[in-house]
């Protein structure tokens, strides 16, 4: 019995079996018919286990609310609608004043207009078409959500790095996405790949945008050579932005000069000399899966899985594949996958998605668990009405999350 | 109280009718005065707590929409209430504080059989490992086990997942193991 057996089981006996499902209390059980040592142990958890809530108990228990606890409530409530009744009646009496005033004013304006000789030095102001109001900087981008803000109004509304995992040697390809103030900003950014200890070993300038720019919206693609040498690892990328004229760095809403992205993994051996395992179930070249990007939601713990835009986050499958066991396949030959998310920003989540390598397949459904926080965490079920290459997005408010997995049934989980 | 009554109750309380209000009170402030002790570990400070969660919740009252059970939605709100007031009095060298005075302390009021057990060693041991975990873990400790919350319910309240609740209960049970081992309990 290997010690990886043990520790699922440990793990289990810690979650508790009320709150495990089927299979996973079959897998405990089954481990536990065989192993002395687990159901010893498991014997004094659940001793402990007792202790501690008698413990929490007796330390706790024995305090209860004070008697007039619910008096005082009542109390600060009245005393609420009181103020509360009291500010409407202050606000409908300066409501009705304004009203008069203005019934008023009205009234007068009309008398002048009609009695009043015509000046024609000075038109009436009706007479002057006026401009339109002038567009906003941001015109109907106000609302899009983003990631930072330099210097005032330039905002990072999110990235794309295709590949969070690289060689040494290999150029790491993103796109950076603004809001930006001007159609030419006059703007350089700059990406830079921290080590460790915080040093950047590549540095990579460029021009904020090269007349791909329109309606407030720029793009700035770059390519970051990562050196041959490098050491296999984490590496932060952190980027910035700066004046092209006067080299002087913009600043965040915090007052940092940089913001850290992402993490790119340089992986310890080039993927040429990967050794050439079999892979059971190879993605098509069609289908452009999403790798994580690593990006961890608010509160949880960072882990390579983790996927998201600063709005909307998600847990991706490694590889992009999404493996899907046979318990999981519905009598309708539909495919499930438990799926989390995390938002951002309140608003309720819809999750639609469809086939990129089949138009004609019905498209992706999705069933939202219901009562979680307004934001944070939300799970739910992703329901693949077959197998193939599927295009997801999660959406909450104006925030939007795509991603593409591919999806294939499997006997059982590797 | 089941779902439906709750819900007509809560209808009454946002059109301010003043007997469900006090039923609300009533009925719920048992069970958030209960966490707020757990939280707080201070009983005067709890009361007030209690008061200043149940306010908030009446305030709230249309945000709540049915979704989550009414006491899942009730104990996040009283769980930020009391943060807030951890915050206050700094929140965690204090509570690391009381947890660790608990069992020096003395001239405590009547003497019952469980106090005695507490007393003991191994509960000493106990808490004190309990008061070393960090506050996400040691509130899902207490939610799991005082409140008897589901992982669910704890994701809910705490506005993680519950593969991160899973996460947590596990590594605290590791690092009570850890601080309680050699000494015959906990591993």
């Amino acid at each position: 019995m290997s010690a990886q057996q043990h520790e699922q089981a440990r793990y289990y006996l810690h979650i508790g079996h009320d709150q495990l499902n089927r299979r996973e209390q079959a897998a405990l059980d089954t481990h536990l018919a065989e192993c002395a040592v687990c159901r010893a142990y498991a014997t004094d958890l659940a001793g402990n286990q007792e202790r501690l809530v008698r413990a929490m108990d007796v330390r706790w228990g024995r305090y209860s609310p004070s008697p007039d606890l619910g008096a005082r409530v009542s109390t600060r409530l009245q005393r609420r609608i009181r103020q509360r009744q009291v500010v409407n009646l202050v606000g409908a009496t300066v409501e009705g004043a304004l009203v008069v005033l203005v019934i008023v004013l009205g009234w007068v304006l009309v008398r002048q207009a009609q009695w009043s000789p015509v000046v024609p030095a000075s038109p009436p102001a009706t007479a002057t078409p006026q401009p339109p109001p002038p567009a906003t900087d941001d015109g109907g981008w106000a609302a899009l959500p983003g990631l930072a803000t330099f210097g005032e109004e330039l905002k990072l509304l999110d990235f794309a790095l295709p590949a969070s995992s690289l060689p040494p040697g290999a150029t790491a390809e993103m796109v950076l996405y603004w809001q930006t103030p001007t159609d030419n900003p006059a703007f350089m950014v700059f990406a830079h790949l921290l080590d460790a200890d915080g040093r950047p070993v590549v540095q990579v300038d460029a021009p904020l945008s090269d007349g791909a720019c329109s309606a407030g919206i720029a793009a700035t693609c770059l390519s970051i050579p990562l050196p041959e040498q490098l050491a296999p690892g984490p590496y932060q990328l952190v980027v910035g932005v700066y004046d092209e004229d006067s080299g002087q760095r913009l600043t965040t809403e915090t007052g940092q000069a940089e913001l850290a992205l992402t993490t790119i993994q340089i992986s310890p051996l080039p993927i040429e000399s990967l050794p050439s395992s079999p892979t059971p179930f190879p993605i098509p070249p069609s289908c452009p899966v999403t790798l994580a990007n690593g990006s961890t939601p608010p509160g949880e713990e960072p882990i390579p899985d983790h996927h998201g835009n600063g709005a909307i986050w998600t847990t991706l499958w490694p590889e992009g594949k999404v493996l899907i066991p046979p318990h999981w396949v519905r009598p309708d030959g539909s495919l499930t996958m438990e799926w989390g998310w995390w938002r951002g920003a309140e608003g309720q989540l819809t999750v639609e998605g469809r086939r990129l390598d089949t138009p004609l397949a019905p498209p992706l459904l999705a069933e939202l668990a219901e009562g979680y926080a307004e934001t944070g965490f939300q799970g739910g079920e992703l329901i693949f009405p077959s197998e193939g290459c599927w295009e997801v997005t999660g959406k909450v408010g104006e925030a939007e999350l795509t991603f593409v997995v591919f999806v294939v049934k499997v006997d059982e989980l590797p | 109280m089941n779902y439906v009554d709750t819900m007509q109750l809560l209808s009454r309380c946002q059109e301010g009718d003043s007997p469900s209000i006090e039923s609300l009170v009533g009925t719920y402030q048992p069970i958030v005065y209960r966490l707020a002790i757990s939280i707080l570990d201070d009983p005067a400070e709890a009361d007030e707590a209690t008061q200043d969660a149940l306010m908030a919740a009446l305030r709230k009252l249309s945000s709540y929409r049915g979704e989550a059970k009414f006491t899942t939605w009730l104990y996040t709100i009283t769980l930020n209430v009391c943060r807030g007031r951890l915050r206050k009095r700094h929140s965690h060298a204090r509570l690391v504080q009381v947890l660790q005075a608990l069992y020096r302390s003395t001239g405590e009021p009547e003497t019952q059989p469980e106090q005695t057990a507490i007393h003991n060693e191994t509960h000493t041991r106990l808490w004190q490992a309990i008061s070393a975990l960090d506050d996400r873990r040691r509130e899902a400790i207490i939610m799991r086990y005082y409140h008897g919350l589901s992982l669910q319910e704890i994701g809910q309240v705490l506005a993680v997942s519950e593969r991160t609740v899973r996460t947590w209960l596990h590594t605290a049970h590791e690092q009570m193991r850890v601080m309680l081992a050699g000494e015959g309990e906990w591993q």
